[in-house]
């Protein structure tokens, strides 16, 4: 199986471990997003994702590219989450906690507001949303099968039939214009 | 635009497409990560162990001898006769019991044992 992750992690397997900052970059997001399905609170959904790369990061040794590197770390997040349901679960046992306080955590992690020092992803989404619906059709499509559909190179040049170089243009063309647009929002780095 | 950046923005704008994306996130999320892997390993080795040991040698010898010197009764005994001699240290009266006197723990005590008692 195909997995372009593979040349970064063998530089991080062989010692170059400040690569895999780019393979946090890559993925927060989306496991951040992972795990806040099961906490239910963005503090604790960082945590725990936090604990999911450091825990892939200490196994990467073990890892045997059977499958994509990003399957095997969503499944290693959701055995943090869980272990983390877990042992909340165990702590509400141990405590009294009032029906108000119960609210609050919950109404902390579901609240609108973007603590200082973090992205604002929804102003970010909304923003993405109007510059991928403006894409040319061409390059809209490119983005669809490759970043949405998972699709590969070799089954997006049967689904477009055209030469895969060009799909690796066309999509690296679109994703440079959709990268600039979130480039004002990450400014202040 | 720096690797770095690139690719977190390459990893947002996915997520977004996805619709797999959280309200926020900490800028410094990664660095925090980077900054646990990075931390230094402490060793233990030869050396390490080797130094543990004997600070807790020095430390238990050293203990003793306070505990010696303070809780101990600094008594001289001496063979002769101490009457007319300047006293230093504590003295305890002391008297040749040798002579008659039987082993306190036998279970029948005479009364000759006693009044040697």
């Amino acid at each position: 199986m195909q997995d372009d992750d593979r040349p970064v992690l063998d530089e991080i397997i062989s010692g170059n471990i400040s690569k895999y900052e780019m393979i946090i970059n890559k993925y927060q997001a989306r496991i951040i997003s992972l795990c806040f399905r099961y906490t239910k609170s963005y503090p604790d959904a960082e945590e725990v994702a936090q604990e999911a790369f450091l825990k892939a990061y200490n196994s990467l040794n073990k890892f045997r590219f059977e499958s994509k590197f990003y399957s095997w770390l969503h499944r290693i997040a959701i055995n943090c989450s869980l272990n983390y349901i877990n042992s909340k679960e165990k702590i509400k046992e141990k405590e009294t906690i009032s029906e108000n306080s119960g609210l609050t955590e919950h109404g902390r992690g579901s609240s609108g507001e973007t603590p200082y020092n973090a992205y604002n992803m929804q102003i970010m989404a909304e923003k993405i949303e109007s510059v991928y619906n403006g894409l040319p059709e061409d390059l809209k499509l490119v983005i669809k099968l490759r970043d949405i559909d998972d699709l590969s190179y070799d089954e997006m040049s049967k689904v477009t039939k055209l030469p895969t170089g060009t799909i690796k243009s066309k999509l690296h063309r679109a994703r440079e214009i959709l990268t600039r647009a979130l480039e004002k929002y990450t400014e202040d780095e | 635009m720096n690797d770095i950046k690139n690719i977190k923005l390459t990893g947002f704008v996915k997520a977004i497409l996805k619709k797999e994306y959280p309200l926020y996130v900490s800028k410094d999320f990664s660095s925090k990560i980077m900054k646990q892997i990075n931390r230094p390993v402490q060793e233990y080795n030869f050396f390490n162990y080797g130094l543990r040991i004997a600070s807790a040698m020095t430390f238990a010898v050293i203990t003793l001898f306070v505990m010696d010197s303070v809780l101990t009764d600094k008594i001289q005994y001496s063979k002769s006769s101490t009457i007319n001699q300047e006293i230093l240290s504590p003295t305890r009266n002391v008297a040749n019991q040798m002579e008659k006197c039987e082993d306190a723990k036998d279970s029948i005590q005479s009364s000759d044992s006693l009044k040697c008692k």
